[in-house]
This record gives structure tokens, C-alpha cells and sequence, in this order.
């Protein structure tokens, strides 16, 4: 019987097509939003990511996420180093600024400034130029992302950092942050002189912790003993997410997108399927009057339903995955593809599909087989 | 084919069958108190005017519609005691079925839309489709089994359609106006299956018909009127045939 099913679906051609394209547009939609929607979230916190050597991110105690910063005191650093458990405890510069570039026009960049003599937080291996280039008098290290978008950028170049002299020395490799400025690295010191005087300066203290030590219980250490803001490497990349999904608009206007791709897949496949059905009537009916039982049509209509939704889901996540692949070698747009969001645009076909063919299946069981006689 | 009736040969009964449709002052009386039995070995039709209630009674038989009042027994089983899941088991072991429209699932071959009552018994579809083919040939199709119903003729149609309901062997073959949409020289042809390849000793034919031209493929023929048994005859060329 199943069989007979699959042939009776795919022996009407238009329709098989018209809900095969409904269910794949409605999957594209899904997960190309979706990976748009992850890559951002994630874009928000890489800056995170990209200092592995960091068990413990040290801040002010209000600050929430990496994009929120509220200055400490630069003896912040002194204090965490004297903590039982701390290998080591660095300071790190995070701020905002302006670079006036050599052809005279401006950009807004993150300005980071890292301890010179460890240099944790400057993204490693470096694309052009030796980290101890960093040391030279207003070097600065310009990241590629800013070398692709202010392609007039190049090391040797000199800019005007806060009206203050930087002259490039090398390219880096930074996280694409959700703003999508560039960002130039450079000593602690010489980031202080860039950005706007506060009395505070000192923006994180990163923190390694000694083998054999708990990272959760140092980061409590630090918090009762220091009075500041002490997260694990992964809390404080998953507070930043959280922060923008529960306090931002980005959940919502993603979220309407997606709605809108599993209304248009429901409304296609459902309106496809029914008018299938529809047609079929007098077949279902013969089949009921040949001694087909109920459950054996029910399981016709699924078996319908859910390989046209597999074909469906797999065009779609693959012409998404197209996608991505297309456009992240090619433009700054964020798209994170992961296996979570491949299963969940699984599970919305699969709710796709069964919300369709629950009105094909009641439309079949209550097919009376007598009309085969009409 | 027809022998000395007796109770072992008697393939229906039917018993007071009363039926209408709709309800309060819409409601139509289509069938009273209908008497009628049906003999294995025969073909049995039932003809009347437009409305008298033949297509009713034919439903009814096959235990797709309940009756108001009385009794059906097929094969000595009453069909008015079984459950829905009851009967469809019945039907797909007992019962065949020719329509008018023939009602070929388009996308289907002839082979397998013939095939179609195994598969519902669940037999594996290659197996199916062999007997399948097999069949078609005793129905003069043998080089036909790959086509689909579109390239088909309508008498060619029919006779996957004739094919389709021999193929469980089933004891009892119910047949809607089976040459209604054929022209007189193929509804000939399409008889002539039914009574030389359709009907067994074993085998009754149960047939509901306007077409006065196939009367004389009838055993007996069952005369309808506003929803009454008006007479029970065997038409003279059956009497001569046997």
C-alpha cells in the first residue's frame, strides 16, 4: 500500500512539485534566518571565544556582557593575581573610538589594548607582521576584517586613532563582532592614550587558572574577595548571548521571519495536500471499499506527507547551506549553521507536514466508501 | 452454471431490508422491506428505473452503508451484527468490485492497480504484481499490463477493472452498471469475461444494470420498483443456456 501511495503522490507531478517547492522554501526560510540569527548571536560574544587562554573573565560587578563595560580600577589585576588558585591574572583594554584613514575618510573601530609582555587577547597567529612589532613606537595591529571592508588599509599605513598617531604594523585575524567594526590591537598603555580619559581604565582582567584548581570556585573566590565581577569563560559567553536574545529585538524580528516561513510551508503544503486529497476522493474510496482499513490510509497519507517534508526539509537546509557557504566567503553577513538549528528545522518540517496532512487524514476518513457507487 | 438451488448454495440473503436517507420531512424511503437471496454459481441482476433503490441494495450487500430494518447475511454471516473494522476485513477477503467509472488509480499500471486488492492484504508487491499480470492475461490483456488507464480504452479499462476484482478470488462480486460507459460491442465483450472467466461455481455475480442489451448474460434477473422487489425471473436465454 505504501507503494500505491508513494506512486499516487508522485504521479501527480504539479502537485508533488508545488508542495516539495513549499515545504523547501518554507525549510530555506527557517534555516537561512535561523543561521543568520545564530551567527549574530554568536558574533556577539567571539570576542570571548577568541581568548582561550582565559578560564575567568574579571569585570566591574555590573557589568552583564562583553558589549556592556564598566571600567575598574587598573589595580584590579594586582588584587586577582593574589588569589589562591590564579596562574596568572592579565589586564585587558576594550573601548570605542574613530581612525581617520590615509585617503582622509573616517571609521568607527573597538579599540583593544593588550599587556605587553603576554599579549593575551591579541588574536594569534598573526596574518602579516611579528607580535613583538607591537612594542614600536604607535604600532598597531589592523584586523582583517577592516582590512576587507577599508580595503585602502594596509601595514605601514598611518591613521589618526582619537587624533592620536598609529601606524599599522600587521594584520590579525579578529572575531567579527556584531557591529561589524574593525578592530585594532595594540599595547594597554598605548589603548589608554586612544580612548577618552575616565578615572577608571582597565576594562577585564583575564584570568589562568592554576592546574588542579576548580575554575568555579576561584571565579567565587575572586568575586568574595574582590568584590568584582568574576564569570567562567563560558558564563560570560553565554550571558552575552542570553542578554541579546531575552533584551534585544534580534529574537523577535527573527522570529517573525521564521513564523512566516512555517506559515507559508503549512499554507502551501496544507492547501497542496488537501486539493490532493480532494482529488483522490473517489481512489481513497474505492481503496475503503476493497477492504483498506482506516489505519492503513492514515499511514498512506503520512507516509505522503513525510517524504515529501523530507525532500522538502533537505532541499531547503541544503540550498541554505549553499547559502552560507556563498555569502560567509564573501561578505561580512553572519550565518552559524548548526546541528541544533539543522534538528530543529527538522522538527518544524516535521510539525509542517503532520498540521497538513491532519486535514487530508480527516478529509479521508470521513470518506464514505459508498461514494465509489455515486 | 446455475444449480438446483439449496440452502449450501445460497450466497446472500437478504431479509425486510428497509433504508432511507435524510431525516423529518426531507427524509426518502429507498428501499421496503426487501426479500431477496443470491446463489452462488450465478450472476444475479438487478434492474429497474433511475431511483428505484438498486444501487442502495447493491451498497448495502457489500456492507458499506447500514440498513434501517432487517437482515443481510453473505455466506451466512450477518453483516448487520459486524463492526465497521469487521466488515472491511469481510470485504477484503470476500468481496470484488466492478464500477461504472472503473475507478483505476490513474498513476497505477494495469498491472498494479489489478494488484491492488493483494497489496491491501498486504502481499509483497512483486508477487502481487505477477499474479497480477497473470490475471490480465485470462482478461485478454497480456500486452497491455504496462499501460496506464490513460492509454487505455474504456472496455480495456473495464477489464482491469474485471481483473482488479478476480484477483483475491473473492466468493461474491458486486458490479455497478459494469457497460454503462461502454458501447454495445465492448459491454458484450466485457460480459462475456464476466461470465466465462468471472463466474465459478463457487462465485456469485451480483450485477445492478440499465442495460437491457446484457440481460441475457443474467441468471435471474431481479425487477426493482420504488424501492421493491417487483419479480424474481430467469430471462429465456438462460433457460435455453442451461
Amino acid at each position: 500500500m505504501y507503494y500505491i501511495a508513494l506512486r499516487m503522490l508522485m504521479g501527480d507531478t504539479t502537485k508533488y512539485l508545488a508542495l516539495v517547492f513549499g515545504l523547501t522554501f518554507s525549510t530555506t526560510l527557517v534555516v537561512q534566518q535561523g543561521s543568520i540569527f545564530t551567527g549574530l548571536l554568536r558574533r556577539t560574544a567571539a570576542s570571548i571565544e577568541t581568548v582561550p587562554q582565559a578560564d575567568i573573565w574579571v569585570m566591574h560587578p555590573a557589568t552583564r556582557h562583553y558589549e556592556e563595560r564598566k571600567p575598574i580600577e587598573d589595580t584590579a589585576a594586582l588584587r586577582v593575581r593574589g588569589i589562591d588558585g590564579v596562574d596568572w591574572a592579565e589586564r585587558l583594554y576594550v573601548g570605542n573610538g574613530s581612525a581617520q584613514l590615509p585617503d582622509g575618510t573616517y571609521a568607527a573601530l573597538q579599540i583593544v589594548g593588550v599587556e605587553r609582555r603576554s599579549k593575551v587577547g591579541l588574536p594569534m597567529p598573526l596574518d602579516i607582521g611579528n607580535s613583538d612589532d607591537i612594542d614600536e613606537s604607535d604600532a598597531v595591529f589592523w584586523d582583517n576584517v577592516g582590512i576587507a571592508t577599508y580595503a585602502k588599509v594596509k601595514a605601514g599605513d598611518v591613521l589618526q586613532i582619537n587624533d592620536r598617531r598609529a601606524r599599522v604594523v600587521g594584520e590579525v585575524t579578529a572575531p567579527r563582532t556584531f557591529t561589524s567594526n574593525p578592530t585594532v590591537y595594540t599595547v594597554y598603555e598605548r589603548a589608554l592614550e586612544y580612548s577618552p580619559g575616565e578615572r577608571n581604565r582597565l576594562t577585564f582582567v583575564l584570568v589562568h587558572v592554576k592546574p588542579g584548581y576548580d575554575v568555579q570556585k576561584v571565579a567565587a573566590a575572586i568575586r568574595e574577595k574582590t568584590g568584582l565581577g568574576a564569570k567562567t569563560a563560558d558564563e560570560f559567553f553565554w550571558s552575552t548571548v542570553w542578554f541579546f536574545i531575552k533584551s534585544t529585538g534580534i529574537t523577535i524580528n527573527f522570529g517573525i521571519t521564521v513564523m512566516l516561513g512555517l506559515i507559508v510551508g503549512i499554507a502551501i503544503a496544507g492547501q497542496t495536500f488537501y486539493t490532493f486529497t480532494v482529488e483522490n476522493t473517489k481512489h481513497f474510496g474505492a481503496l475503503k471499499a476493497m477492504g483498506a482499513s482506516n489505519g492503513t490510509l492514515i499511514k498512506m497519507v503520512l507516509l505522503q506527507a513525510f517524504l515529501v517534508g523530507l525532500i522538502g526539509w533537505g532541499l531547503g537546509a541544503g540550498l541554505a547551506s549553499l547559502f552560507g557557504m556563498r555569502i560567509t566567503s564573501r561578505s561580512l553577513v553572519a550565518f552559524l549553521l548548526t546541528p541544533h538549528l539543522l534538528t530543529l528545522s527538522f522538527g518544524i518540517m516535521i510539525i509542517t507536514v503532520l498540521l497538513a496532512a491532519l486535514v487530508s487524514i480527516y478529509r479521508v476518513l470521513r470518506i464514505e466508501p459508498a461514494i465509489v457507487f455515486r | 452454471m446455475m444449480q438446483q438451488p439449496d440452502n449450501s448454495s445460497i450466497a446472500v440473503t437478504l431479509r425486510g431490508l428497509n433504508k432511507g436517507f435524510g431525516s423529518g420531512s426531507t427524509r426518502i424511503e429507498v428501499l421496503h422491506g426487501v426479500a431477496l437471496e443470491a446463489y452462488f454459481g450465478e450472476i444475479l441482476m438487478l434492474v429497474g428505473p433511475s431511483g428505484c433503490g438498486k444501487t442502495t441494495l447493491l451498497t448495502l450487500i457489500a456492507g458499506l452503508l447500514e440498513a434501517d430494518a432487517g437482515s443481510i447475511h453473505v455466506f451466512g454471516q450477518d453483516l448487520e451484527r459486524m463492526t465497521q473494522a469487521q466488515k472491511t476485513a469481510f470485504r477484503r477477503v470476500n468481496l470484488g468490485f466492478v464500477f461504472q467509472q472503473f475507478n483505476l488509480v490513474p498513476t497505477l499500471t494495469a498491472a498494479e492497480n489489478a494488484a491492488v486488492p493483494l497489496l491491501i492484504q498486504e502481499m509483497p508487491r512483486r508477487k502481487a504484481v505477477a499474479r497480477a499480470a497473470e490475471t490480465l492475461e485470462r482478461v485478454g490483456l497480456a500486452q497491455r499490463i504496462n499501460a496506464y488507464p490513460r492509454q487505455l480504452s474504456g472496455g480495456e479499462q473495464q477489464r482491469v477493472a474485471i481483473a482488479r476484482a478476480l484477483i483475491a478470488s473473492p466468493r461474491l462480486l458486486i458490479c455497478d452498471e459494469p457497460t454503462a460507459s461502454l458501447d454495445g460491442e465492448t459491454g458484450e465483450k466485457v460480459m462475456q469475461i464476466m461470465r466465462n472467466t468471472g463466474l465459478t461455481k463457487d462465485r456469485c455475480l451480483i450485477i445492478v444494470t440499465h442495460d437491457n442489451r446484457i440481460f441475457h448474460y443474467a441468471d435471474r434477473i431481479a425487477r426493482m420498483l420504488d424501492g421493491r422487489i417487483l419479480s424474481v425471473e430467469r430471462p429465456p436465454e438462460t433457460a435455453q443456456r442451461n
